[in-house]
């Protein structure tokens, strides 16, 4: 059997790009959209001409020739995306190995079928699309038959490591066939293939494990909010229950007070009082029960703290969202707003404003809080140290709405939007 | 000039307020012509569409501040209602006279100023906004607020508005840039949406006027921020 001809290097070159792309699309840009292909068209073109070029060395400059290959990719993978130099090391590892696996499994097909034909005849190519499409198609689809975690996949050191371990050893041990002296025959293409396969189903059930770690914590973390501002409801419903009661007998009091005395002034200052009590009544109710006591809860916080808070508050058409659901929004909104706020050191300037209204078929609460800093926002547009807002725009995402921040003219303001379901 | 009407019974919260309103023009060069009622009943007497922005105490001897503001509502759709109150939360009624913000008493002069650069600049943005557009025989000039949505067809871009539909040559993305002052976005890559006219939103498609237009996956979540952005903004 003579020697075989191995991979073409340009084949090589087109398996890593596309593997290295079939995982960008998750991570974040570091750069505007045109930068960022731009940068991406110049790796691909930098890394095909350089494997191309390099495609004849002899066999001693053809490691350092990978390793600079594969440098090409980590440094893209860093440079343009968002992630860390070990996450990096991960993607490019994953990535690495699937390139690795694609481009054997052709190049055997491509042998088994036609050994004599050149790699740039047309049915090469048409064998060439197919084994690419159908391998980074079924990869493609297995990446995103299952729910992301939202956000950034944070990738440990001991991940990242175990990546890298696998793709070298796989990658050392898929090319020991081709050590020099060694005749290259078809059963050193089906272990090099078998060992790349090996690999990437190894890193592919890592990834699985990771993604579902992250969906996992990402759960517990919004149970545990969800569960605190509940907590908080409870309690504070108590406490307001209480108050309402003192009101009640207040009330009662004044009436009695009324009938024994009979002097003008006190009357006037009893009337006033009541006055007072009346309009504590009729002011707390927005048409829901669970905001009442939410609103009523946080702007004694407030008072306690010096922040003037104001709401003007519909609350009628909230009724589609749990106590849950409305605990966590208006509890976490509101807290973050007091955080930021309380940062201020002039009382005059520690405002808050609540607004709950509807308009079409659409229910808009909006938090406002003065802050003269900007607060730095993350990729998602909330607020690096907010984690909690974050379980606020996932409830938010479930019934359909949209959440926004933005900060203007010394105001920071959280918008969310709901599209009232239709009750017909 | 900013026409200012102040409603409150008590003579020394009227002269408070009349400094801050001078201290205002101090120190954001605003003008303003103030003129004070001294109860809700004084107003009403009377009452032209004048004015631009009405601070409303909500406690007055014999017509109170939300009677007042509803009763203002009825003939002025326009005003901006500013609630002086001592109370802290003001529920429905509010809501219902189309106030959604108020100051609270004492007032102070940063939460009072805060309010009013939030007013003038609500003022700023509620100009007419036309759009001139080439058609057949000259160019027509359009209220972008009639306007329900644009569709992108070839090299022209069909106009669907209350007044009627035609088309215009042209790209949907120059149109795009003339009205970025204007709250409209995409909902899929064909059509541009005045988000004044959106009535609704379902799974895919949204209600934009009398027309039920699709949403497309890449575009929903910009044109729901968007939609956000511009029902949350200032309310009312």
């Amino acid at each position: 059997m003579t020697a075989l001809p191995d991979i073409p290097r340009l084949y090589t070159a087109l398996a890593e790009c596309l593997a290295v792309l079939l995982f960008t699309p998750a991570l974040a840009p570091r750069f505007s959209r045109a930068v960022t292909g731009g940068i991406t068209l110049l790796w691909a073109a930098v890394l095909s001409a350089f494997l191309g070029l390099t495609g004849n060395v002899p066999g001693g400059l053809w490691i350092p020739c990978m390793v600079t290959a594969i440098g090409l990719s980590y440094l893209y993978l860093w440079g343009v995306w968002s992630i860390t130099l070990l996450e990096a090391g991960y993607h490019c590892a994953r990535a690495f190995i699937l390139a690795e696996l694609a481009a054997s499994v052709e190049w055997q097909l491509h042998c088994a079928l036609w050994p004599a034909r050149g790699p740039w005849e047309p049915l090469s190519l048409l064998l060439l699309a197919l084994v690419y499409g159908a391998l980074f198609g079924i990869m493609c689809y297995l990446q995103h038959r299952r729910p992301q975690p939202a956000g950034h996949l944070q990738i440990g050191g001991s991940a990242a490591l175990t990546a890298v371990m696998l793709a070298l050893t796989a990658f050392a041990v898929s090319n020991l066939g081709f050590l020099p002296g060694s005749e290259i025959n078809m059963s050193i293409f089906s272990i090099r293939t078998l060992v790349d396969f090996s690999g990437v189903l190894i890193l592919s059930v890592q990834h699985e494990q990771l993604q579902e770690n992250a969906l996992h914590s990402e759960l517990a973390a919004m149970d545990e909010v969800l569960h605190r501002q509940y907590e908080q409801y409870k309690r504070s419903k108590e406490g307001i229950n209480l108050i309402n009661r003192r009101y009640h007998e207040l009330k009662i009091q004044l009436a009695r007070i009324r009938e024994e005395q009979d002097q003008t002034k006190q009357n006037a200052a009893i009337a006033a009082m009541e006055q007072n009590i009346r309009q504590y009544e009729a002011e707390n109710k927005t048409g829901n029960p669970v905001l009442d006591t939410l609103l009523t809860a946080k702007s004694m916080e407030c008072q306690e703290k010096q922040i003037r808070m104001t709401s003007v508050a519909d609350g009628r058409m909230l009724g589609f969202l749990t106590i849950r659901e409305l605990c966590t929004i208006v509890g976490v909104a509101l807290d973050n707003a007091i955080a930021a706020v309380r940062a201020e050191p002039d009382p005059e300037k520690r405002l808050i404003k609540v607004a709950v209204y509807s308009q079409g078929g659409f229910a808009m609460l909006r938090f406002e809080h003065y802050i003269e800093a900007a607060p730095a926002l993350d990729a998602d547009g909330l607020p690096q140290q907010g984690s909690d807002l974050k379980s606020v725009r996932t409830t938010v995402g479930q019934h359909g709405g949209s959440m926004t921040m933005h900060w203007e003219n010394n105001w920071c303001t959280l918008r969310i939007l709901f599209p009232l379901p239709k009750n017909k | 000039m900013i026409r200012v009407a102040i409603v409150e019974d008590d003579a020394e919260v009227q002269g408070v307020l009349q400094e801050y309103v001078r201290r205002y023009t101090r120190q954001y060069g605003t003008e303003f012509e103030v003129t004070v009622f001294a109860d809700g009943v004084d107003i009403l007497e009377d009452y032209r569409a004048v004015y631009d922005i009405i601070f409303l105490d909500v406690e007055m001897k014999h017509l109170d501040g939300m009677t007042t503001a509803e009763r203002i509502r009825q003939m002025d759709a326009d005003v901006i209602l500013i609630f002086i109150t001592n109370m802290a939360q003001y529920a429905i009624r509010g809501y219902s006279v189309g106030a959604l913000d108020y100051v609270l008493k004492p007032v102070p002069y940063f939460a009072f100023s805060q309010q009013l650069l939030k007013a003038v600049a609500r003022l700023e943005k509620r100009a007419k906004h036309y759009l001139t557009v080439p058609v057949e025989g000259g160019l027509r000039r359009l209220d972008t607020a009639s306007i329900y949505y644009l569709e992108s067809e070839g090299h022209r871009v069909h106009f669907y508005t209350d007044e009627g539909d035609f088309s215009a040559p042209g790209a949907l993305k120059a149109f795009e840039e003339k009205l970025a002052d204007c709250p409209f976005a995409r909902c899929n890559s064909g059509y541009l949406v005045n988000l004044a006219q959106v009535r609704e939103l379902r799974q895919s498609t949204v209600q934009v006027g009398p027309c039920e237009l699709q949403v497309s996956r890449p575009k929903r979540k910009a044109f729901l921020a968007a939609l956000t952005d511009y029902i949350g903004g200032e309310g009312s």
